[in-house]
């Protein structure tokens, strides 16, 4: 049976990019030619991580981004213990969109760890601007207690990082690391992943 | 694993239906009945038993001998209460049921009961490996304390509370087989394996109780959702703005598997067979997109594709299922893995149907109320698409049965061309043959037979008469009718036809008399008014003959110029048997059976 420890919920506004930041950091790899994708789908993955000797299995689970859905949104952070709340670097639509799913999951689901992630930085590359600027965003972040990350599925940039830090915090309360079986042999660790099977 | 899974076959809907005709979703544990139906038929129940105690009650004290009937009775009337209770609890709540309520009900649940016997059939591995160790022992404690403590429940506390109770039997259950000495040399995966059975083997058991209880209002919530998606029949792949390519046959048969997927949910009994069941459809609308998309699908295009197939499928007791594995699947199952995300997006789909307005359609208000209302019906509709479906899939169908048909035309048209080619060539063969035949065994008269007619006529004489004479005109002979000459003629005449024995040697000359109506039966009486005629010598008229000849039909005027005449020896040409070559008529009669053979064969 595949025993998941870690539920984490994407949210954020159609076309930012959720889906992608999920195919980079399970599959590692970007809007890679279809022929060459064997998941028949990408909206639940399930990712092997290890943490501090620790081996836990995250599941990500993407959401669909029209608004015409907003209301269920509910139904799918229930129980998650993490949120990556995307917007795109410089929409600032998609920003102000971020925060009304901010203000929903600090209401109903207060156990849920909150991290903003600001997609498609490479495009900051070509003379795009940020849109809110950057530090209005930190501020905003530092202020509700979320965690910040500025990524790139393109390049890969801070991805993992991002998942990383997810898994670390989840580890580090003591609440959560008993229910989290040790690694019984470190050596004989893969990294494991499966994604819809 | 995809293609593993067939469709199988969805349940009647009158099976569902309440048995008492309401229209109503009945359900197995009502006996067939709908709520309502069944606490009606149970208050008549009721009042009958209440009327039967003082007979039975007589019954049992007057004669001990029939206890076994005695006891049945006795269980029924138990099972009864127990039904009794459970309807009675929404008005009033009994604090505690009887002590023997429930080992009685746990009895009669485990009893005969197929689906028990599959989920230990299933895990035959696993009970065969724990069998007769403590770990059993351990497990089956367990679970029975667990089952008793709900059967006690049941009609005390709330569903949720119920809920509750395996939530944490679930969680003391894992917490007991990672710590517990019991269960140390016990691997991680056999752990689970455990702890999937006795969720399994215990829910199962339960279902009757725990499914769609009567003290719940899950029962309306089916029927409203069941109502609401079938007011939404109207509602397209379009208006949900899901790419599903309903022209493709793949992507089509893959829509009819997923719908029968969720379907199947409502059979299945434990949480987790429901669950796999969302799982099976799920993983089929991912086929689905991907078909239809041409590439991996996402969320965005999952959901509604998703509520798509739900609306379609209008599952039977959708909120029944739904509540029951949220109430009674293991939590941790739930919240996290493959099943929870598909369970979690059905449950969004169901509550995006609920909450439907015009506006997640993408649509006009007044569009949308007019199509709510039945008044506008697209022609885009899912039920017109089904239909079309219908109709291609009965289309494909002709197609191939006609492709089938013509292949048997063409086949038989190239037979028939055979056979045509053979019987001209049959005909061909026959007529060389025949002529062949016919040069190499020319028509020979071989002997000439006189066929005796008369048959008291036994003078051997008469075939000793001389060969036939060669016919010459020899007036002398018609002249001079001599008493010897009619002798002898008469003698002849007895012998041979008597139709062309007529003798008219008076009217030769006048031309009066038709022969040729001398055929008819009356010939004979004729020739004996002619012979009075001859005696007489009378040259009567016309007249005076048609008179005496009463018999002799037109015998008019016009007819005497036709009359050729008869000679006596041509009366007297005798019959000529001919027959021609035996050899040659043996040989085409083997070619007729070489040809009827030809036709067995073909
Ligand atoms: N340049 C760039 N494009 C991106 C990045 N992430 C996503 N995109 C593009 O943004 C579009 C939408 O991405 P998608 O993952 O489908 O967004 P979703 O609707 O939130 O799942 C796609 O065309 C991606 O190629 C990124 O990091 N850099
Ligand atoms: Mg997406």
């Amino acid at each position: 049976m595949n025993r998941v420890d870690l539920k984490v919920v994407l949210l954020g506004n159609a076309a930012v990019g959720k889906t992608s930041l999920v195919e980079r950091f399970v599959n590692e790899r970007f809007n890679e030619s279809l022929s060459y994708q064997n998941t028949i789908g990408a909206a639940f993955a399930a990712k092997q991580m290890q943490v501090n000797g620790k081996r836990l299995i995250m599941g990500i689970w993407d959401t669909a981004g029209s608004e015409k859905y907003d209301a269920m949104s509910r139904i799918y952070y229930r129980g998650a213990k993490a949120a990556i709340i995307c917007y795109d670097i410089i929409k600032s639509n998609t920003f102000q969109r971020a925060k009304f799913w901010i203000r929903e999951l600090r209401t109903v689901e207060e156990g849920c760890k909150i991290y903003i992630c600001a997609t498609k930085n490479d495009i900051l590359e070509h003379g795009a601007v940020p849109s809110p600027d950057i530090n209005v965003v930190e501020t905003y972040a530092a202020g509700i207690q979320a965690k910040f990350f500025i990524t790139s599925s393109k390049t890969g940039e801070n991805v993992a990082e991002l998942f990383n830090e997810i898994a670390q915090d989840f580890m580090s309360d003591p609440n959560n690391v008993q229910k989290v079986e040790e690694v019984i042999d470190i050596s004989n660790e893969s990294k494991g992943t499966y994604c819809c099977q | 694993m995809y293609s593993t899974k067939t469709p199988t076959l969805r349940i009647d809907e009158a099976d569902l239906k309440c048995k008492n005709g309401c229209g109503f979703y009945g359900n197995a544990e009502w006996e067939g009945y709908c709520s309502k139906c069944y606490r009606e038929y149970l208050q008549k129940q009721r009042s009958q038993t209440e009327c039967n105690v003082y007979g039975q009650g007589y019954d049992l004290a007057s004669s001990n001998k029939n206890t076994i009937s005695a006891h049945q009775k006795y269980e029924e009337k138990k099972v009864q209460q127990e039904k009794k209770y459970k309807l009675l609890n929404i008005s009033f709540r009994k604090p505690v049921t009887k002590v023997q309520g429930y080992q009685e009900l746990l009895y009669e649940l485990t009893k005969d009961n197929p689906d028990l016997e599959k989920v230990k059939t299933d895990n035959r591995d696993l009970i065969a490996m724990i069998a007769k160790t403590p770990v059993e022992r351990d497990v089956r404690k367990c679970m029975h304390s667990f089952i008793i403590e709900i059967l006690q429940n049941k009609d005390v506390k709330r569903i949720e509370e119920l809920s509750e109770i395996t939530q944490n039997f679930y969680q003391v259950f894992a917490k007991r087989l990672e710590n517990s000495a019991k269960y140390a040399d016990i691997t991680p995966e056999i752990k689970e394996k455990l702890l999937d059975y006795v969720e399994r083997y215990a829910m199962t058991l339960l279902y009757r109780i725990l499914f769609c209880p009567p003290f719940t209002n899950d029962e309306e919530k089916d029927l409203a959702i069941q109502k609401r998606i079938r007011q939404l029949n109207w509602v397209s792949g379009k208006n949900l703005e899901c790419r599903i390519h309903e022209t493709s046959s793949e992507v089509r048969e893959l829509v009819y598997t997923s719908i029968t997927d969720l379907l199947n949910m409502d059979s299945a009994k434990a949480p987790q067979e429901k669950l796999s069941c969302v799982i099976y459809c799920c993983r089929n609308i991912f086929l689905m997109l991907q078909q239809s998309v041409g590439g991996p699908a996402s969320a965005d295009e999952f959901l509604p594709a998703l509520i798509f197939i739900v609306l379609k499928a209008n599952p039977a007791r959708l909120k029944s299922n739904i509540n029951f594995i949220t109430r009674f699947c293991n939590a941790s199952r739930l919240m996290t893995g493959e099943g929870g995300y598909y369970f979690t997006n059905l449950c969004c789909a169901v509550s995006f149907i609920e909450n439907l307005t015009a506006e997640s359609l993408n649509m006009d208000e007044k569009d949308f109320n007019a199509y709510m209302s039945g008044e506008r019906v697209p022609a885009n509709t899912w039920e017109s698409a089904l239909m079309i479906c219908e109709s291609l899939h009965l289309m494909c169908e002709d197609i191939t049965l006609l492709d089938e048909m013509k292949a048997k035309t063409t086949e038989i048209m190239t037979e028939a061309l055979n056979l045509k080619e053979k019987m001209l060539q049959f005909q061909e063969e026959m007529k060389s043959e025949v002529n062949m035949v016919l040069d190499k065994t020319p028509l020979l008269i071989t002997h000439s037979q006189r066929l005796p007619t008369n048959l008291d006529c036994e003078d051997i004489e008469s075939y000793q008469l001389p060969p036939p004479i060669i016919p010459q005109v020899c007036p002398t002979t018609i002249n001079n009718s001599t008493p010897q000459n009619d002798m002898r003629i008469s003698l002849i005449e007895d012998c041979i036809t008597p139709s062309p024995t007529f003798d008219f040697p008076s009217f030769i000359g006048d031309d009066s008399f038709d022969v040729s109506k001398a055929e008819d039966e009356t010939s004979l009486i004729s020739l004996d008014t002619q012979s009075d005629f001859d005696t007489q010598q009378d040259k009567s008229t016309n007249e005076l003959l048609v008179s005496t000849h009463l018999n002799l039909p037109c015998s008019t005027e016009s007819e005497q110029e036709d009359y050729h005449g008869f000679t006596v020896q041509g009366s007297n040409i005798p019959t000529i048997p001919c027959s021609t070559g035996d050899l040659s008529l043996n040989s085409t009669e083997m070619d007729c059976e070489n040809y009827t053979s030809y036709f067995h064969n073909t």
